[in-house]
């Protein structure tokens, strides 16, 4: 048989197995079973497959891991930048973020006045969602005093 | 364990021979995810925020109505308002702040009067003092940006009757705390009544501290007793009232979302259900060669796992890379509103499991089974129809 | 008897199928019995519409029989649960179908291991013996080729190799020739007759006479409207 019997084989398999199952992280005896050596099967190799799909969760699980490194030095910026915060906040003593400016109640939303017709109050449906996408008129935003 | 193996396999070849499908469906499904998550993280990232630094907002603040808006209080009245001897409160002040349009801003600037206690919170210089010769103030990092000013340079601000007061700009506030303090002036009690146009011995409201947190409805009660058209904001209605701020917003653009998903499962179950005559054909022919129902469909669900799962992994991270990496565009507009004077963002993740699942379980699950039931409509069937 | 039945490979008693189209009843197959052995090789012959693919998927245990019985390997398949069923034939039945439905898009050495796949996948045994199975149907070179891409021969040895990767003792083929030229046709039948000798059954249906007419056939039979007839002398 021209193809090499399993005892040609044999070596390359363990090896191929032992590569595959370390990089899976699995134990040497859950090795996928694709794992033939080039001599037997040329070009056809379903492991292939296999491989390229475990590459594919790799570098997705790679990102993430990145992903949450990412996350875990913003946490820990912001926490060394919290006592600072926390400070600003206490010495202006408004706690609302300085970002909606959409409506009346301009960036307090919390400091709302409650009794107002267009009711502005943050929990009230904004009377005009669309406020929030698209900007006014140059000219009025302007005149808005 | 090999037999999974082998039917993962098998469903890799055969999400390859249709590949182009499978990445639309994948791009869609990483779409929804993305979108919808890029809202969540957004918004969970803001309340994080807001969050963080709850406890350093006062627990009451006391505001006077008169025809229902919001009036000026009395400085010399706070002791009768608020009961200064009792035994949970710990401090009270009147405040004397509000807000001023800045033409050349085109934008808001938050001023704040009186002696603030700013330790800690300055990135560079000190807290503005009262009764220097020039009146000196201290700028959030936006301002400062904008007008391109450091300590020791001047700021000229027109006040409420357009005259421009020179102020002498003594501090930064720290960029940590852009969110909070992007747009904030703090000043010297005479200049912000200046700029603010409030007349003296009058003030914008009181702030109460208390040193046990749980007292406040008491002592809110025991205020709204003395006097008699106030509006008590405890911190517990402020919690509430911001939460609802994102919630709303963001609950309003994942409501808008929902058509988007449910355009992707009628998108799936279109594709998948309506079978194709080769699709069905090869399970016949998987069934005629061998196969069960049930490999049939474990390699189906191989199929539409790796589809529907690598979709919602690749639009999380994207995600994430949105909100954190290009600062939310497109989507802050909408959670934000307008603003001349957006601080520079600098959010810090917060993640919450039960989104993340739902969103995962709103999106994955109905795929999945989306695309399972008709292949195990056509497993289901006698095989004769592969035979000829 | 007795001593037929021990040899049986494949083997129907009385069997039917009925198909209930609309108001209409077609009589596919009616009340055949049959029984082929090890080591011999059986044809079929009829008109087109005769049951002919019928009688096949009733044997092969595709089909689910309106009475009558029908044993693989010595067991009655009839009462088989569905996924014992499926068991049993993929261990000892070989199916060629007439459409030969090899899956597109795939190689032709994946479409000739498919029937592994649900049992763990191929093995190295596994993969030798395809391997050994395209070699002696020369298509050796073509084992990486989309089968979509292969001529009506190649793709005709390509479904017998896929029928033959499991080595079961019983191998049923629908139409082996109707879409092959002379020269091809005489090697399908020459592989056949070498399956034969290795001991296999095979039932053939066809109605090629270069396949019927072969001296290696042990024994012809002839379907008429769904029923077996001794062949004309
Ligand atoms: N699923 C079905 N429903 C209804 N009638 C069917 C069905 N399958 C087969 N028949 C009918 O049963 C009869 C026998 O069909 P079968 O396919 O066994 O013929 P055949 O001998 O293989 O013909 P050919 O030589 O043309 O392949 C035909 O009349 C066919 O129309
Ligand atoms: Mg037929």
């Amino acid at each position: 048989m021209p193809r090499g019997g399993g005892l040609a084989t044999a070596p390359h398999r363990n090896l191929t197995k032992q590569l595959l199952g370390r990089g899976l992280g699995l134990g040497p005896g859950v090795a996928p079973p694709f794992c033939y050596t080039r001599e037997v099967s040329r070009s056809f190799q379903p492991g292939r497959r296999l491989r390229a799909f475990i590459a594919a969760i790799g570098a997705l699980a790679l990102l993430s891991a990145g992903v949450v490194a990412d996350a875990a030095t913003r946490r820990g910026v912001a926490a060394a930048a919290l006592d600072a915060r926390r400070a600003a906040v206490r010495g202006v003593g408004l706690g609302d973020l300085a970002l909606s400016s959409s409506a009346r109640w301009i960036r307090h939303p919390t400091q709302a006045e409650p009794g107002a017709p267009f009711q502005d109050l943050p929990s009230t449906f904004d009377v005009d969602p669309a406020g929030a996408v698209v900007g006014p008129p140059a000219p009025r935003a302007r005149r808005e005093r | 364990m090999r037999r999974q193996w082998a039917l993962l396999e098998h469903a890799l070849g055969s999400l390859r021979r249709r590949a182009w499908r499978h990445v639309a469906l994948a791009v869609a499904v990483a779409l929804v995810v993305g979108v919808y998550g890029s809202a969540l993280l957004l918004a969970d990232a803001l309340r994080g925020e807001w969050r963080s630094t709850l406890a350093s907002v006062p627990d009451l603040v006391v505001q006077r109505l008169e025809g229902g808006r919001p009036a000026l209080v009395e400085v010399a009245a706070l002791a009768e308002v608020v009961p200064l001897d009792a035994p949970g409160v710990r401090s009270a002040e009147a405040r004397v702040w509000g807000y001023l349009f800045v033409e050349a801003l085109g934008a808001n600037v938050t001023v704040v009067g009186g002696e603030r206690p700013l330790d800690g919170a300055l990135a560079a210089g000190r807290a503005p003092r009262a009764g220097a010769e020039r009146p000196e103030c201290v700028v959030g990092v936006a301002l400062a940006d904008h007008f391109a000013v450091r300590p020791g340079d001047r700021l000229a601000v027109p006040d409420a009757r357009g005259e421009l007061v020179l102020l002498e700009v003594v501090g930064v506030f720290v960029a940590a705390s852009a969110l909070q303090t992007a747009d904030v002036l703090v000043t010297d009690d005479a200049t912000a009544r200046r700029l603010l146009a409030l007349p003296e011995g009058r003030a914008t409201d009181y702030a109460v501290t208390l040193s046990r947190p749980e007292e406040a409805p008491v002592i809110a009660g025991q205020v709204r007793a003395r006097m008699s058209d106030a509006r008590v904001i405890e911190r517990d209605a402020l919690v509430r009232t911001y939460e609802l701020t994102f919630d709303g917003r963001s609950g309003l653009l994942s409501a808008l979302l929902v058509p988007c998903l449910a355009v992707l499962l009628l998108l799936v179950w279109e594709r998948l259900s309506g079978l194709g005559e080769a699709e069905r054909r090869e399970i016949g022919v998987l069934k005629a060669v061998g196969w069960e129902t049930r490999d049939v469909l474990t390699a189906r669900l191989w199929e539409s796992a790796i589809v529907a799962v690598g979709g919602a992994w690749v639009g999380a991270l994207a995600a994430y890379a949105h909100v954190f990496w290009l600062d939310a565009v497109g989507l802050r507009g909408a959670l934000f509103g307008w603003s001349a004077l957006h601080p520079p963002l600098e959010l810090t993740p917060v993640i919450d499991p039960t989104a993340a699942w739902t969103l995962l379980g709103v999106v994955v699950v109905p795929f999945v089974g989306a695309s399972i039931v008709p292949a195990w409509r056509a497993a289901s069937i006698d095989v004769d129809e592969a035979i000829r | 008897m007795t001593e037929r039945a021990s040899a049986e490979a494949i083997g129907a008693t009385d069997v039917a199928k009925r198909y209930f189209d609309g108001a209409t009843r077609v009589h596919a197959v009616e009340g055949v019995s049959l029984s082929v052995a090890r080591g011999e090789l059986v044809v079929v012959q009829g008109t087109s519409g005769s049951g002919k693919t019928t009688l096949l998927g009733l044997l092969g245990g595709l089909i689910a029989p309106t009475r009558g019985d029908v044993r693989i390997a010595g067991k009655s398949t009839v009462h088989m649960r569905d996924h014992h069923r499926t068991r049993w034939r993929r261990a000892h039945v070989g199916f060629v179908f007439q459409e030969l439905q090899l899956i597109r898009r795939m190689s032709l050495l994946e479409n000739v291991l498919l029937p592994l796949v649900p049992s763990g996948g191929a093995r190295m045994t596994h993969v030798e013996r395809a391997e050994r199975l395209l070699e002696r149907f020369g298509l050796a070179e073509k084992r990486d080729v989309g089968v979509e891409r292969l001529s009506g021969g190649e793709r005709q040895r390509g479904a017998l190799a896929r029928a033959l990767v499991l080595e079961p003792e019983v191998l049923l083929l629908d139409e082996p020739t109707a879409h092959v030229d002379a020269e091809n046709a005489a090697r399908v039948v020459d592989l056949l007759a070498e399956e034969k000798a290795a001991g296999r059954a095979i039932l053939a249906t066809t109605h090629d006479p270069r396949l019927a007419d072969d001296p290696r056939v042990d024994r012809a039979v002839v379907m008429e409207a769904g029923q077996l007839r001794a062949p004309d002398a």
